[in-house]
């Protein structure tokens, strides 16, 4: 079952942050940032706040409230769902002028986003734009995985069971991300960060293996037996670790 | 020593993953079993001999996972699988038992201390999840009490809300206790009073990945005390220790009596049937439950465990595997002591867990785990091992040289997470 708290968590928390990894792959979303500097604030009732700070050549995230040039007001979870799910608008509570910079350029960054996270079969045939998919669709796996683990009601039964210490999740030659776990709550970190008891990996064998499996074209039990996905450290967190990956389809599908 | 690779078994389970889900699922594949790296370990094997398996790659392992119980005779033992072929020749899966099932039932009361009368099913979790029907059918309540780290079976009651397939309904019966917190329990029984039907626990401590623990002195006589007081069914899931601690049932073994006891894994050397045994006061009970299925009156696994009990009974085959595991598991430690590590020995030495201690990551276990796999032992990183009876000096001899080595080369190499390229 979806809950809807925990998609305006994976909403806000995950896929909003992927936006910062864009310009490295997306000519269009490259020009945006190199234009006009926009801070836009996401306030979500009941699920917290984050920035989106575009310019200056890149999109920068920020979790938690602060100054802006745009402010965005959503009363619950379920209205910023139905914003990302392209069947509801925001409601703009400063910057109304800014409209357009709404509907232009952040219109389509999101939906340069959407291009690369729900690829079409005939793109991922192109390398470049594979490597793209795969990166960006880790990224976004593994930061929804803490949303789901801290607010999904399975995530969080999961969660509960794992003990304190962190899991390095890495592509062979590729990107990494660590994530942390404390007090049964997770916390994603991007890059092979020093974190205490960093004390179990996950390392996929390549970027590709790994986009392979979050596109749900390799399952994740068959690769720890191809060797695509090893997995090795201190089992009892990476028992639950999988788990709680089986729940990201869920939210990200 | 030459160390072993697997093309052949890597190209079964290409084809395994087109066709199976998951390759090889459940505890003998990669994923549940803890193969840390996979490449350092078969995947499928093509033969078994006494205490060997080779893998499709034809490469022979002294296999101390014992199909994780089942064989503790040794693989082909020529007496058990004697009377299975000569059963095949009169028939097997039939309208009606044959005169085998009542030779059994008389066997395993005659064997089983606490046994008034027995029942056969197939798997393990056939018997778990029977003892569970018939506690509540016999007491009219609904809970069960287990302990946390224990393994049942598969059943949804038995596995954990928010797993796959699982919903909250599914275990919302359950009441659980840390094993050996015996005033854990009592508080429990006072908080539920009426309520519990049965308290389900192995005999003794023997999760994954944590040390194991034997019962705490008097723990069982004041638990048998306290269920019989509160009415309430105590049955112990002897599937995996049943036969390797004591032929006539773990309870009679730690020195206390249950109401029901499962049996399954040694039973009948690798045939596939298990057993409940029960007190008289539930017999009716276990009689009212509706509970069957398509083989569980085979006759053919009924005569492998006709053999088998009989064996294991004149050898006295708890005894035999018990030294043989203290033996191994002794030179196992001496091992990584010339080394440097600290390998810690817990659980019974028919059943042993190991685990190098100072590894808080379980890097250098796995690594060491893996090395020996390479070389022919097979163990498993985070299970129990097991000991079956046709286990020689020799094969422990062996078993020890390929420790020191894979000892050696962890000394050298460090654990796989400080290696090039992993
Ligand atoms: C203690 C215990 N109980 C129950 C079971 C379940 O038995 P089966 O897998 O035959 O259903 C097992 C299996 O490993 C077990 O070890």
């Amino acid at each position: 079952m979806v809950d809807q708290g925990t998609l305006a968590r994976v909403n806000l928390f995950a896929v909003l942050r992927t936006l910062e990894g864009l310009p490295a792959h997306d000519d269009e979303a490259r020009k945006i940032a190199n234009g006009k500097r926009e801070v836009i604030q996401f306030t979500v009732g009941g699920v917290g706040k984050a920035r989106l700070a575009i310019g200056g050549g890149k999109i920068a995230f920020m979790p938690g409230g602060g100054g802006a040039t745009i402010n965005l007001w959503f009363p619950d979870g379920a209205k910023l769902n139905a914003m990302f799910a392209g069947t509801g608008n925001p409601i703009p509570l400063k910057g109304l002028t800014k409209i357009g910079y709404l509907k232009g350029p952040f219109t389509a960054l999101t939906d340069r986003l959407t291009h690369y996270l729900r690829a079409k079969p005939e793109l991922l045939k192109d390398a470049k734009f594979r490597a793209a998919n795969s990166e960006l669709s880790l990224h976004v796996a593994f930061y929804a995985l803490s949303e789901i683990a801290n607010a999904d009601p399975d995530g969080r039964l999961n969660a509960g069971r794992m003990t304190d210490g962190a899991i390095l999740i890495a592509a062979k030659g590729g990107p990494a991300l660590t994530i942390a776990v404390k007090d049964g709550r997770l916390e994603t970190r991007n890059g092979d960060v020093e974190v205490p008891g960093k004390r179990a990996r996950m390392v996929f064998s390549s970027l590709d293996a790994a986009g392979q499996l979050i596109r749900g074209e390799l399952s994740s039990y068959l690769a720890i037996g191809t060797g695509d996905v090893s997995l090795g450290g201190y089992t009892p967190i990476i028992d639950h670790m999988n788990k709680l990956l089986g729940l990201v389809p869920r939210y990200l599908s | 020593m030459k160390t072993y690779t697997y093309p052949k078994s890597a190209e079964l389970f290409a084809r395994a993953a087109k066709v199976i889900p998951g390759g090889v699922y459940g505890h003998l594949g990669p994923a549940e079993g803890c193969f840390m790296p996979v490449q350092a370990y078969p995947l499928f094997s093509s033969r078994a001999e006494g205490a060997y398996f080779w893998d499709v790659d034809g490469n022979r392992f002294i296999d101390y996972m014992c199909a994780y119980g089942p064989n503790i005779l040794g693989y082909n033992d020529p007496d058990v699988d004697a009377a299975v072929q000569a059963q095949l020749k009169d028939g097997n899966c039939v309208s009606f038992p044959t005169a085998k099932l009542v030779d059994l039932g008389e066997l395993m009361v005659d064997t089983v201390d606490m046994a008034d009368w027995a029942f056969f099913a197939k798997n393990g979790g056939d018997t778990t999840m029977f003892s569970l029907m018939i506690a509540r059918a016999a007491t009219g309540r609904k809970k069960v009490v287990l302990t946390k780290g224990g393994y049942h079976g598969v059943a949804p009651w038995t596995q954990k809300a928010g797993h796959p397939g699982i919903t909250p309904e599914d275990v919302a019966n359950n009441l659980y206790v840390d094993f050996g917190d015996f005033e854990g329990l009592e508080r429990l029984f006072a908080e539920h009073r009426g309520e519990i039907a049965c308290f389900m626990s192995t005999p003794y401590y023997h999760p994954v990945f944590d040390d194991n623990r034997l019962p705490p002195d008097g723990y069982w006589k004041k638990v048998r005390e306290l269920c019989t007081r509160e009415g309430v069914v105590l049955a112990i899931d002897d599937v995996r220790c049943g036969f390797r601690l004591d032929v006539r049932g773990s309870d009679a073994h730690y020195g206390f009596e249950a109401d029901l006891e499962c049996f399954c894994k040694a039973l009948a050397n690798g045939w596939n049937i298990s057993a409940v045994c029960g007190k008289d006061w539930l017999r009716e009970a276990a009689g009212s439950v509706m509970y069957t299925g398509s083989y569980w009156l085979s006759a053919a696994p009924i005569a492998a465990a006709i053999a088998c009990v009989g064996k294991m009974r004149k050898m006295d085959v708890a005894k035999v595997c018990t030294e043989k595991g203290r033996k191994l598991t002794s030179g196992l430690a001496e091992a990584g002591k010339r080394h440097g590590f600290d390998l810690k020995i817990s659980g019974e030495p028919a059943m042993w867990f190991m685990r190098i201690t100072d590894d808080p990551n379980m890097d250098h276990h796995q690594a060491w785990v893996a090395e020996c796999v390479r070389r022919g032992v097979f163990f498993t990183n985070h299970h129990n091992l097991f000991i079956n009876a046709a286990l020689t000096d020799a094969d422990i001899a062996f078993t020890l040289d390929v420790a020191d080595e894979a000892f050696a080369a962890v000394k050298k190499d460090g654990p796989l997470s400080a290696r090039k390229g992993w």
